[in-house]
C-alpha cells in the first residue's frame, strides 16, 4: 500500500473503440474506509471497478491496488461481489464456496465457509445445489463467495438488491463487521440512502469523469441548502409574491422554493409572517439523492 | 499455476462427474454401431411379401431356368439358411434332389458352379432382399407397346412388381473376327440389353439379383450353343476360376538372420479398425468440445465469468478450462480404450489391437481437443445464446467432419494425394492421420512428423486466436459480433470490446 491508500488511480483513461468510458480519473481510497461509488448507468462505474480488479487494463494512467500497480488479474487480497450474480447452478453451495476460495489461493477455507454460512443463517443450504436457492439465498452465497478468502479490499456492486429488509439488515451488519476487521470496502450502488448510511466517502462518476469525491459532509457543503419547505396556516392569506425565490412549486400541503442564497430564507420568512401564521418553515439540506439527480440532469442537458 | 489447476479440476469434474457424461459415454458407441445395425434391424421388421415379376423371354430358352433359380432362392429364403443361401444366390446352383427338369450336363454344371465363387454380386445379393419372387411368363410373340403399357398399368396398380424383356438376339452367336481380336473395341463383349421395367430404384435388390442371375444364364446358354456339352462344364469351370490376391507384408531380416514377411493386416484390420479409430477420435473431440461450449456459455450468461476474471486472468481461466477438458477427453479415451481392448480380447482379436498407434493417437487427440475446444470456447464467449453459437459452429463442423466424408477413399488408398493432403491440414490431421495409420499401410515417418508439427503449429495459433476472441467476448453482452469484428479481436492485443451491458442506458 502506498501511504494509507488501498486504491489509487492516477490520470486513468479507458476507451472502447470510439467510446471514452473513463477519462483522466484520479481517485484515492483510504485503507479501512467504506467508499461509495455512485453514478448513473453507463457512467463508467463498472469500467472503473473492472480496472481496479485488473479485468481491464487502463489505456493511460496508473491503477494501484494494495500497493501493486500492475498485474493481469485481481490480487488474491481483493474480494468481489458483482451486481449480476455469478454462480454455477449445478454446484453445491459448499463446493462452490470452496472453489472460489481456492481461486483466491485460500486452501484451508472450510472453517471460514462454515462461519459465514452460520453467520448468514445459511448452514442448512451447504449441500444444496445453487439452482434450488431463491434469489435472496443466492445473494447471500454470492456475498460469502466474495468474503470467504478474507480479502483486504472488498468490492461490492449493488450488494442489497433482491434482499428483503430482514436479510438486508443481516448483510449490512456483516459488511460492517468486515469493515471493523480493517477491510477496505468499495460500495457501488444506485440507492443513495444506503450510500448515505454506510459510506464515509462517496465518489460519483458521470460520463467517465469524476464529478464528486469526498466525505458526505464535504459533498453537502459543496452543495448548500437552497430549498425551502413552507406551509401556511389554513386561515392565512394566499402566499405573497417571493422575489427572492428562483422557483416555486406546490408539493402536497407544502410549497417548495429554490433560492440562490440560503440567506434569502430570512427575507422570505419575513414576508410570510406578514401574511399570516406560518406553520412550517424549513431550510432543506440537499440529500445525496438530490445532488446525484442534479448532477445527472445537468450532465444530460444538451 | 495453482489457479490453473484449481480451474482445471473443477472443469474436469463438471465434465466427467455428471450423469449426462456417463449416459453419453454409454450411448455414443451404441448410436455409432447402431447406425450400422439399424438397416438390418429395420429389415427384420419388414414383412416379406411376394413380388411378381413378368418375363418376356424372346429367346424362349432362359425362362424355365430363370424360374428354377428363383424358386430355389425362395425356398432358401423361407428356410433362412445363410450358408446355403450362398449357393442359391446363384441361379441354377442346385443339388439334384431339388430339381426335376435338368439334363446331366446341367447337373454337372450346377456342381461346378456350386464349387466356385462365380459371380460375387449374385453371391452377395442372394438373400439381401427378404421378399419372395414369383415369375409370370408373358408370350414373346407379338409383344408390342400396347402390352408394355398394359404391364406398366399393372405395375402402377401394384399387381406386378416389374417386367423383364429378354431380347432374342442376346443369345445370337457373335463370332469374333481376327480383326476384332487384334484391336478389340470397348463394346466388343457387350450384349444387347435385357430391359427391366419397374417403379423401384435403380439399385433395388430384386433388380440387381435378376441382372446377376440372368447374366449367368445367358453366359451358360451362349457357351452351350458353341461348346460340346461334354466339355462345357470344364470350360465353365476354367472360365470361373479365380485366384485370390493375398496381401503380404514387406520382407525383413529378423534378429536370427532369417528373411521373413511382416504381418499384413487382413480385411477386418484394414477396413473396420481404421473406421473404429476414426470414430473414436471423433467421439473424443465431440464429447470434449461440446461441454466446453456449454460451460463457457453458462459462465457468460450467468455472469460467472466476471467473478472468475476477478480472481484469475483470462489466460489462466482458459488454460485451466482447456487442461480440465483435455483430462476429460483422456478419460473418454481410457474408457473406450479399456472397453475396446476388453471386447477385442473376448472376441479373440487381441493381436489386432494397434498398440503402435496409441502414442500417436494420444498426441493427436490432445492437440485436437486443444484446438477444437478452444475454438468452441471462443465461439461461446462471443455469443449469448446457444442458437447464435449453432450458426457459427456449422462451418466448423464441416471441417471436423471432412475426414469422415472421404474416409473410405483414405482407407482404400492411405498414401494417395487426397489422403496425404487431408492429413496435412491441421484441423483434419488428427482424424485423417490416425485413420491412415490404422489401415496398416506404411506411412512415411516424415509425413507423421510433418503433420504433427503442422498440427502443433495450427493448434498453437488456433488457441492464441481463440484466447483473444475469448478475452474480448466473455464480458460482452447483447448483439453477437460479426466475423470481421472477431477477426479484429484476433489481431488486437488490447481489450477494445465495449462491455455492452443491458443496464448501460443513461
Amino acid at each position: 500500500m502506498t501511504g494509507n491508500s488501498a486504491v489509487r488511480l492516477r490520470a486513468v483513461s479507458k476507451t472502447f473503440g470510439s467510446t471514452l468510458a473513463v477519462r483522466d480519473l484520479d481517485l484515492e481510497i483510504p485503507a479501512g474506509s467504506v467508499y461509495g461509488f455512485i453514478g448513473p448507468n453507463g457512467s463508467g462505474k463498472t469500467t472503473t471497478i473492472r480496472m481496479i480488479l485488473r479485468i481491464f487494463q487502463p489505456d493511460a494512467g496508473v491503477v494501484e491496488v494494495l500497493g501493486a500497480d500492475r498485474g493481469d488479474c485481481a490480487d488474491s487480497r481483493v474480494g468481489y461481489l458483482p451486481e449480476e450474480r455469478g454462480l454455477y447452478r449445478r454446484m453445491k453451495v459448499r463446493e462452490l464456496l470452496r472453489y472460489y476460495a481456492r481461486l483466491k489461493g485460500f486452501r484451508n477455507c472450510d472453517p471460514e465457509i462454515s462461519f459465514w454460512l452460520e453467520r448468514l443463517g445459511a448452514s442448512d443450504w451447504s449441500d444444496r445445489r445453487i439452482e434450488t436457492l431463491s434469489k435472496g439465498m443466492s445473494q447471500k452465497i454470492q456475498f460469502i463467495a466474495a468474503v470467504v478468502a478474507r480479502p483486504q479490499l472488498l468490492i461490492l456492486d449493488e450488494p442489497f438488491s433482491g434482499l428483503d429488509p430482514v436479510n438486508l439488515e443481516l448483510l449490512r451488519d456483516a459488511i460492517l463487521e468486515i469493515r471493523s476487521r480493517g477491510t477496505t470496502i468499495i460500495f457501488s450502488t444506485h440507492e443513495m440512502d444506503v450510500a448515505e448510511r454506510m459510506c464515509e466517502r462517496v465518489f460519483m462518476i458521470h460520463r467517465g469523469r469524476k464529478v464528486l469525491d469526498g466525505t458526505l459532509h464535504q459533498i453537502r457543503s459543496m452543495h448548500p441548502a437552497n430549498e425551502l419547505r413552507i406551509r401556511m396556516a389554513a386561515d392565512a392569506q394566499q402566499l405573497p409574491p417571493l422575489p427572492e425565490a428562483l422557483h416555486t412549486e406546490q408539493r402536497g400541503q407544502f410549497t417548495h422554493c429554490t433560492v440562490a442564497d440560503p440567506a434569502h430564507g430570512q427575507q422570505i420568512l419575513q414576508r410570510l409572517t406578514n401574511c399570516g401564521r406560518v406553520e412550517h418553515f424549513e431550510l432543506l439540506r440537499p440529500s445525496l439523492h438530490d445532488i446525484f439527480v442534479r448532477i445527472a440532469l445537468e450532465g444530460a442537458q444538451p | 499455476m495453482n489457479k490453473i489447476l484449481t480451474i482445471a479440476w473443477r472443469e474436469y469434474q463438471a465434465m466427467v462427474a455428471t450423469r449426462a457424461f456417463m449416459i453419453a459415454l454409454l450411448l455414443m458407441p451404441v448410436l455409432m454401431l447402431g447406425g450400422a445395425w439399424l438397416p438390418a434391424l429395420l429389415r427384420g421388421l419388414e414383412t416379406p411379401e411376394v413380388r411378381k415379376i413378368a418375363v418376356v423371354d424372346s429367346t424362349e430358352l432362359l425362362f424355365s431356368r430363370f424360374h428354377d433359380a428363383m424358386k430355389q432362392r425362395n425356398q432358401q429364403l423361407q428356410k433362412k439358411q445363410p450358408t446355403e443361401a450362398e449357393d442359391t444366390a446363384r441361379p441354377d446352383t442346385t443339388n439334384s434332389s431339388k430339381t426335376t427338369r435338368r439334363s446331366d450336363s446341367d447337373a454337372l454344371m450346377s456342381t461346378v458352379r456350386s464349387q466356385q465363387k462365380t459371380d460375387p454380386r449374385a453371391e452377395e445379393l442372394g438373400l439381401q432382399d427378404i421378399h419372395l419372387y414369383e415369375l409370370e411368363e408373358i408370350p414373346a410373340e407379338d409383344f408390342n407397346d400396347e402390352q408394355r403399357l398394359a404391364l406398366s398399368e399393372r405395375i402402377r396398380r401394384g399387381e406386378l412388381y416389374a417386367f423383364i424383356e429378354v431380347p432374342a438376339d442376346v443369345l445370337e452367336p457373335r463370332p469374333f473376327s481376327p480383326k476384332d481380336l487384334k484391336n478389340p473395341a470397348p463394346d466388343l463383349v457387350r450384349l444387347p440389353a435385357v430391359k427391366w421395367v419397374a417403379e423401384d430404384a435403380a439399385l433395388s435388390d430384386a433388380r440387381r439379383w435378376s441382372e446377376a442371375a440372368m447374366n449367368q444364364l445367358i453366359r451358360s446358354q451362349r457357351l452351350s450353343s458353341s461348346v460340346s456339352p461334354i466339355v462345357l462344364p470344364t470350360v465353365l469351370l476354367e472360365l470361373e476360376r479365380r485366384s485370390q490376391m493375398e496381401g503380404g507384408g514387406l520382407y525383413v531380416r529378423n534378429e536370427s538372420g532369417q528373411i521373413v514377411s511382416e504381418a499384413k493386416p487382413d480385411e477386418i484390420t484394414s477396413l473396420l479398425l481404421p473406421m473404429i479409430i476414426m470414430m473414436l477420435m471423433f467421439m473424443v473431440i465431440m464429447m470434449s468440445a461440446q461441454p466446453m461450449l456449454e460451460s463457457v456459455l453458462e459462465e457468460k450468461t450467468l455472469r460467472i465469468a466476471e467473478v472468475l476474471l476477478g480472481a484469475a486472468s483470462a489466460r489462466e481461466l482458459m488454460a485451466g478450462k482447456l487442461l480440465g477438458n483435455v483430462g476429460g477427453s483422456l478419460t473418454v479415451f481410457v474408457a473406450y480404450g479399456c472397453g475396446g481392448t476388453f471386447m477385442a480380447i473376448q472376441q479373440g482379436y487381441a493381436d489386432r489391437i494397434p498398440v503402435h498407434i496409441i502414442p500417436w493417437f494420444v498426441a493427436y487427440q490432445i492437440l485436437a481437443v486443444l484446438l477444437y475446444s478452444s475454438v468452441f470456447m471462443a465461439i461461446a464467449a462471443s455469443v449469448t445464446q446457444l442458437r447464435e453459437a449453432q450458426s457459427l459452429l456449422l462451418p466448423l463442423w464441416m471441417v471436423v467432419l471432412l475426414p469422415m466424408f472421404v474416409w473410405f477413399n483414405i482407407v482404400r488408398e492411405p498414401n494417395s494425394a487426397l489422403a496425404t493432403t487431408i492429413s496435412m491440414f491441421p484441423p483434419s490431421t488428427p482424424m485423417a492421420m490416425t485413420l491412415r495409420m490404422a489401415t496398416g499401410a506404411t506411412i512415411p515417418l516424415w509425413q507423421n512428423l510433418v503433420s504433427l508439427i503442422l498440427t502443433i503449429g495450427g493448434t498453437y495459433f488456433g488457441v492464441i486466436a481463440a484466447a483473444r476472441i475469448y478475452r474480448q467476448g466473455i464480458l460482452r453482452q447483447g448483439k453477437p459480433p460479426r466475423m470481421l469484428e472477431m477477426l479484429t479481436w484476433v489481431f488486437s492485443q488490447r481489450h477494445n470490446s465495449q462491455p455492452a451491458r443491458t443496464d448501460q442506458q443513461p
